[in-house]
């Protein structure tokens, strides 16, 4: 996409001077004969005012001077215009200007984990996806620009930006995260492959105070969606760590040890933690003891509210004074007030607190299985229950560089694996597991389905057919030589397939299907339900017949990241095949088994997708063969894509219904909750 | 006397022995597990969406220290651990000690008031289930009490919360309310608390009750029939006296010699009873680090602890014994 | 007149005689049989355990997945009448049912039975089912079973499953992994406590910090290590089995303690003496003089541990580790109670938690009786 977008392009000469007339509030739902920006659902000020015809005028939450008494380092509170950016941006509500005030209540599982869906809920970043999770759209940044062969992304940044504790921000901030704590090894050991490319580093220039340029070592054209839908933000407050920070400050550790630190790097240690996840423990958790004489109890920020309390039972926001976002009728942003964030570990009792209305809005954790009993509930707890699409999908493979050499022969045999392809009753599975609600697929890589992908191949090899998985596995040599009605291998042994289900990646009353099925047809396997870190020790040590878990990434997160087309086909976290292929390829041939052609193809194809602009011609063909080729090598066999449900009270206004119920894109960062407000 | 203190001396070694020797076996056990913290902390984040590479793994193991041979890590602990300092916790990256600041000292309290309770009713119970002729009575006691011991602490706990969520619209979780929870301590606090307090008493008091009925009712069938207590009969004593001054007295030392071993059974169904009501101690703590989070560190502090106290009990209940029945004294002395 | 004199005298002799040359165990089980409570304890319990090994016979279908009714998901239990509207029938029945779900019930299952005379379905004795292997024979008659479809007395779980064939096979297995545990404890804890207690000093302090040691390990990291050493090929029952040997291994010290204290104070009994007068060795002494007067800690220690085991087997399993689906066991069952759904909607899931009170419970009452029978002292009455 080589296109030059500047928003607040100067349409003002057309205009001419201030307006006297207020401008219309208005929403998604009522555009009140307000033509669109550039962008939709939001604009840039200038943008709207022209637009509009109209100017804005700022109005303040009433609580805004006690909210900012709570943020402790916080000094008096300017007036709106002083704490607004000179172009915030213009948000149009989904449905209504709301008022100010409220509560959100959430519920995360311990202080780092199941946490992402209520830290998307008040995240910023430099830009976004919009709710049609494929436009890409302003956020921090108002604006940005490729070069023309994708090394060089400048973002314009907005003028008179402020921090959480009002001091500017600006260019210098992207500048400081990525070369003092990004890439900083004494800060994080090893940079993350998202900051890198292709494993060099970006050279990030300061153009002037608001604009800020990547200069990328090698064309990367998924750097700015990795923005938009990746929880690391692109920015520190450099007047704020960079007093601590060795390379920026001569006294940085003079600084550190008048707090009590031994040095500098400690002291951002205690503030930033060690990476870019905003649910790090602040200093109030981690240095009770200290957090007294830091400055701050936690590090500014620019996000919609700001950690005021934690311990280990929960944590405390409220509003930022200094938000960048107003609504249309000129409200400056968030209308909740503050947010509470309870840890609860159990899952039962988490269950139970949603059916008692106590939390406003949850996604992350919650299955298929509690949908009967808060579906049942809706009423009488005055909240309502979404089912949306998973993006991951349970996926079975089969180990096809097995230690047992029988084995890895059998499970090679690509007409094993379509057999046990079609042996699957996915229709009945969906039934009994999903509610009917999942939609039977074949494991494509992709997911939600891209556009290239073609039907044929999202359904190849999952029709039920038993009678043609009976003659493939008769053609492969596998026959029932001692008449117990099982198959054995095709050089006599027993074969019992060890089918170890954990439970955090897949369904274990899928698996015993699946394990009925393919003993219908001769196969015999045992089910066992496993922790999580058996699974994935056995999976790393190449012990595993058949590993199964949840698989599938989303386009925009594969632009980025080539992991599910390169052999082993993943990370260390999720589920494998091909061990010794990888091992082959990491050692250039010195020891592992050698991968069939078409993996070739398969890494060569990604290599070349990542590099091509989405959308074109040569990236639609690169796409349609890397899903061609990963549907009919049925490395994976995908099952069913499930549901799963997203929770909201009522009260909770200006909510509009997800896309999908995953991580991808930052859970509800698309459908931005910046603009929810509570009805009580 | 000097006997005596030998004995103390010697029993004083051997439980610093024990505390190093159970510390070393946690820590090994956890060793042993597939899946360090490291990994477990980062796949909290793979679940995430973040992209966990095995690089990214090793690092985190660098920086967390546990690319150490275990040998030198635990050393290296244990030594700090006799000074109280226990490290940082790996999976909620803060200092141990001030993490378990006060929560160590609920879950003890937790535990010994559920303890208390179970033998403030069961040695009255159990003296009258050996004595009493009514069998109505006997048997009746007997059940309700046995109930608390087949029904399992997490069954019940959980359908006491539903109970009350039907039927109050409360969950019952938690050890205090939302604005007491970060608050200091005042008279309002310790109402908030013992509000919510006994809910997870009640529970492990039940099955903890059904034990000591047992254990009480063995121990006194077994002295009442002895010769001691017909003399005593024959010679005219009778009644309550009868039955307090002698088998009484006697069935009471098996049980205080193993009251450290009763806490340390009922600390270990907190862990599970504190996970469903969400308290916010030792507890569940514990049971995280171990099973969730494999955070050694963690584990091994609160472990460390409870042995100390358990240990600590037992020395403690020896030398009483010791002291006061002569017949045990004969025999460790002499 | 005479005669009748002669034989009371007789009778009254033979008694004292019986009585005199009874074994310690027609003793126990005579006063056993005398106390009622503990009598209906133990006929539960063999009922319970012969239910157990009977279960492929009294049960209509396979326990596992393969045994599934497709068509009957979550449902509740069909209790077989005798008379309906319709008129009376000498063989009980159950009726057909059809069931639908959407999104718009909320994805409960609505049930629509059909109560006509067609709709009927005849509960049928010594059927022709599934075939199963006892003591290596094959057999294919089940106790019950109905003439069209299958039929649910306890209901079914949210796959399909027969919750009554389950609960049986459960019983089956719960016993049978508890037994090792409780055996290999009782027998470490005998020896251990035995030796403590009887020689004191030096030993009984080394012996006790063993004790206090072991006894302090807490299962959960010893059940983690252990499973990664668990070779993949074996079932889950059989690592399940392994398991709760080791819990044996550690299940000892509570007993050990109880055995050391008694056994500190009884040693300086005067019978005790006496033995060790006659030039008994230590072991004797220990086996047939002390260890007897402590019999009834043991016995109900032993018959405690039992249900204690399973009750462990539940609470790890509930936190991810032990014994669960789709394995069958009491412990797995009380798993899938612990879900705040089933609490409220699928309340036929706790029937096998009856099972396991009632098990638990005849344990412990036979447990009870079993003490007071064994003491040797409690046959005067008071």
């Amino acid at each position: 996409m080589r296109t030059l977008l500047y928003s607040g392009v100067a349409f003002v000469a057309l205009t001419g001077g201030a307006l006297a007339a207020a401008c219309p509030a208005v929403t998604v739902s009522d555009a009140k004969g307000v033509a669109a920006g550039a962008f939709p659902q939001q604009y840039e000020l200038a943008e709207f005012q022209s637009l509009g015809n109209c100017t804005v005028e700022f109005a303040a939450n009433p609580a805004s001077s006690d909210l900012n008494a709570r943020i402790r380092g916080n000094g008096a509170l300017p007036s709106l215009a002083d704490r607004l950016p000179a172009e915030p941006l213009v948000m149009a509500p989904y449905d209504a200007i709301g008022s100010y005030g409220g509560t959100l209540d959430a519920l995360s599982n311990a202080t780092e984990a199941g946490t992402s869906d209520f830290m998307s809920t008040r995240h910023v970043n430099l830009v976004r996806y919009s709710d049609d999770l494929q436009t890409i759209v302003p956020n921090v940044a108002k604006g940005w620009e490729w070069n023309a062969d994708f090394t060089q992304l400048t973002f314009f940044l907005r003028k008179g930006h402020k921090w959480s504790d009002g001091a500017p921000f600006g260019a210098r901030d992207v500048k400081f995260w990525y070369d003092n704590l990004a890439v900083d090894t004494n800060v994080r050991e090893k940079p993350k492959d998202y900051v890198l490319v292709a494993g060099e580093k970006i050279n990030v220039v300061v153009v002037d105070e608001n604009t800020v340029r990547f200069d990328l070592p090698s064309p990367k054209p998924g750097l700015l969606s990795h923005f938009a839908n990746h929880y690391a933000q692109g920015f520190q407050p450099m007047h704020f760590l960079g007093k601590y920070h060795p390379a920026v400050d001569a006294n940085a550790d003079a600084n550190a040890q008048a707090l009590g630190f031994t040095n500098g790097y400690e002291a951002i240690a205690a503030y930033y933690g060690n990476s870019d996840w905003m649910d790090t423990p602040t200093p109030m958790l981690s240095h009770p003891d200290k957090v007294a004489g830091l400055p701050a109890d936690t590090v500014p920020t620019l996000e919609s509210h700001i950690i005021t309390a934690e311990s280990t039972e929960g944590r405390h926001l409220v509003a930022n004074p200094y938000f960048f976002q107003i609504d249309t009728a000129g409200n400056q942003l968030p209308y909740i007030n503050e947010q509470d964030e309870l840890f609860v570990g159990e899952s039962e009792v988490r269950l139970l607190k949603l059916v008692n209305a106590e939390v406003d809005y949850k996604s992350q954790s919650l299955n298929l299985d509690y949908a009967p009993l808060l579906m049942e509930n809706q009423e009488k707890g005055d909240f309502t229950v979404d089912l949306k699409p998973e993006v991951a999908l349970g996926t079975f493979a089969f180990n096809v560089t097995s230690e047992n050499l029988e084995k890895r022969k059998v499970f090679g045999d690509i007409r094993f694996r379509q057999a046990m392809s079609v042996a699957m009753n996915r229709d009945e599975i969906n039934d009994v597991v999903y509610f009917g609600l999942g939609k039977p697929t074949q494991y494509i890589g992709f997911s939600p389905a891209p556009s290239f992908a073609s039907e044929e191949m999202e359904n190849y090899m999952t029709q039920f057919d038993p009678a043609k998985a009976n003659a493939l596995l008769d053609e492969v040599g596998m026959v029932d030589t001692d008449g117990d009605g099982m198959r054995e291998l095709p050089n006599g042994e027993p074969l019992v397939l060890n089918l170890q289900v954990a439970t955090q990646g897949i369904s274990v009353k899928l698996v015993e299907l699946v394990g009925q099925n393919w003993k219908d047809v001769g196969v015999n396997n045992t089910v066992k339900e496993v922790t999580t870190d058996e699974f994935r020790s056995a999976m790393s040590a190449n012990q595993l017949d058949v590993a199964m878990y949840a698989k599938g990434q989303p386009l925009a997160v594969i632009l980025g990241n080539a992991e599910l087309f390169q052999p082993p086909f993943d990370n260390y976290f999720n589920v494998r095949t091909g061990m010794l292929w990888g091992e082959y390829i990491d050692t250039n041939g010195a020891s592992g088994v050698k991968p069939p052609e078409y993996v070739y193809q398969l890494m060569k194809d990604i290599d070349a997708f990542q590099g091509a602009v989405v959308g074109t011609e040569e990236s639609n063909t690169l796409g349609a063969r890397l899903v061609e080729n990963t549907a009919k090598s049925l490395l994976f066999i995908g099952a069913v894509k499930a549901v799963a449900p997203i929770y909201h009270s009522n009260k909770v206004k200006n909510f509009t219904e997800f896309k999908t119920q995953s991580y991808a894109y930052y859970r509800s960062y698309p459908y931005r909750p910046t603009q929810w407000y509570l009805d009580e | 006397m000097l006997e005596f203190s030998k004995f103390v001396v010697v029993r004083g070694v051997l439980a610093i022995f024990t505390l190093v020797l159970v510390s070393f076996i946690v820590f090994s056990l956890m060793e042993m597990v597939p899946g360090d913290c490291a990994e477990r902390y980062l796949s909290f984040k793979n679940s995430q969406g973040s992209m966990i590479s095995l690089a990214d793994i090793q690092a985190e193991r660098i920086r967390l220290g546990l690319d150490k041979p275990y040998i030198q890590r635990w050393g290296v602990w244990i030594i700090n651990a006799f000074q109280g300092e226990y490290g940082d916790s790996c999976i909620l990256r803060l200092n141990i000690s001030q993490l378990l600041g006060e929560k160590f000292w609920l879950s003890l309290g937790l535990c010994l008031s559920s303890l208390i309770l179970a033998y403030v009713i069961a040695i009255p119970v159990g003296i009258l289930a050996a004595t009493s002729k009514n069998a109505f009575l006997n048997n009746g006691l007997r059940l309700v009490s046995y109930l608390g011991l087949a029904l399992p602490n997490f069954l019940l706990a959980l359908m006491i919360m539903l109970f009350s969520t039907v039927m109050f619209g409360d969950s019952l979780t938690g050890l205090f309310s939302k604005e007491f929870r970060d608050a200091e301590w005042s008279y309002e606090r310790v109402k908030d608390f013992l509000g919510h307090v006994w809910l997870p008493i009640f529970i492990l008091g039940w099955s903890a009750t059904a034990f000591a009925i047992q254990t009480v009712r063995a121990l006194m069938s077994d002295e009442i029939g002895k010769l001691y207590v017909t003399a005593a009969a024959a010679r005219g004593v009778s009644g309550r006296r009868l039955l307090l001054r002698y088998p009484a007295r006697h069935a009471l030392s098996p049980i205080i010699n193993s009251l450290g071993f009763d806490l340390n059974r009922i600390f270990n169904e907190l862990p599970i009873v504190a996970l469903i009501l969400t308290l916010t101690e030792a507890g569940s703590l514990l049971i995280e680090a171990l099973a969730r989070s494999n955070d050694q560190q963690l584990a091994g502090a609160i472990i460390f602890l409870l042995t100390a106290s358990i240990v600590g009990i037992n020395f403690i209940t020896d030398i009483i014994l010791a002291l006061t029945d002569p017949r045990v004294r004969r025999s460790i002395v002499g | 007149m005479t005669d009748t004199t002669n034989i009371d005298v007789t009778d009254d002799q033979k008694m004292k005689e019986a009585y005199f040359t009874a074994s310690q165990g027609q003793l126990i089980w005579q006063r056993f049989k005398k106390n009622k409570s503990a009598l209906a304890g133990a006929w539960v319990l063999i009922f319970l355990i012969l239910s157990g090994i009977f279960a492929p016979f009294l049960t209509p279908y396979d326990a596992t997945i393969a045994g599934r009714d497709k068509g009957y998901l979550n449902g509740a239990p069909q209790i077989p009448s005798f008379c309906d509207e319709n008129g009376c029938s000498l063989r009980p029945f159950i009726y057909t049912t059809e069931r639908t779900r959407s999104i718009k019930t909320n994805f409960r299952w609505v049930t629509e039975t059909d109560t006509s005379l067609e709709g009927r379905r005849y509960v049928e004795f010594f059927t022709k089912g599934i075939p199963y292997t006892f003591l290596g024979v094959p057999f294919e008659t089940h106790l019950f079973g109905v003439d069209k479809g299958m039929i649910h007395i306890f209901g079914t779980d949210s796959t399909g499953k027969d919750i009554y064939s389950r609960t049986l096979t459960a019983i089956n297995t719960s016993m049978a992994v508890g037994t090792i545990g409780v055996f290999i404890a009782f027998v470490l804890a005998l020896a251990i406590g035995g030796i403590a207690g009887y020689y004191g000093g030096w030993i009984d302090s080394g012996l006790q910090m063993m004790t206090d040691t072991v006894r302090t390990i807490p299962s959960i990291p010893l059940f983690m290590a252990l499973a990664a050493f668990i070779p993949d090929t074996w079932s889950a029952e059989m690592r399940f089995f392994f398991i709760s040997m080791v819990l044996g291994l550690i299940g000892w010290p509570t007993l050990a303690r109880r055995i050391r204290t008694h056994l500190l104070t009884e040693r300086n009994q005067e019978y005790v003496l006496a033995a060790q007068l006659c030039g008994a060795s230590p072991s004797h002494i220990i086996r047939r003089h002390l260890l007897p007067s402590f019999t009834s800690y043991i016995i109900v220690d032993l018959v405690i541990s039992f249900p204690y085991m399973i009750l462990s087997e539940t609470a790890l399993s509930f936190i991810g580790l032990g014994l669960k689906d789709p394995v069958n066991s009491l412990g797995v069952m009380l798993q899938n109670v612990t879900s705040a759904d089933v609490l409220l909607n699928y309340q036929w899931y706790f029937i096998p938690v009856i099972f396991f009170i009632v098990l638990v419970l005849a344990f412990v009452f036979v447990g009870d009786g079993l003490r007071d029978a064994a003491d040797p002292y409690s046959d005067s009455s008071k």
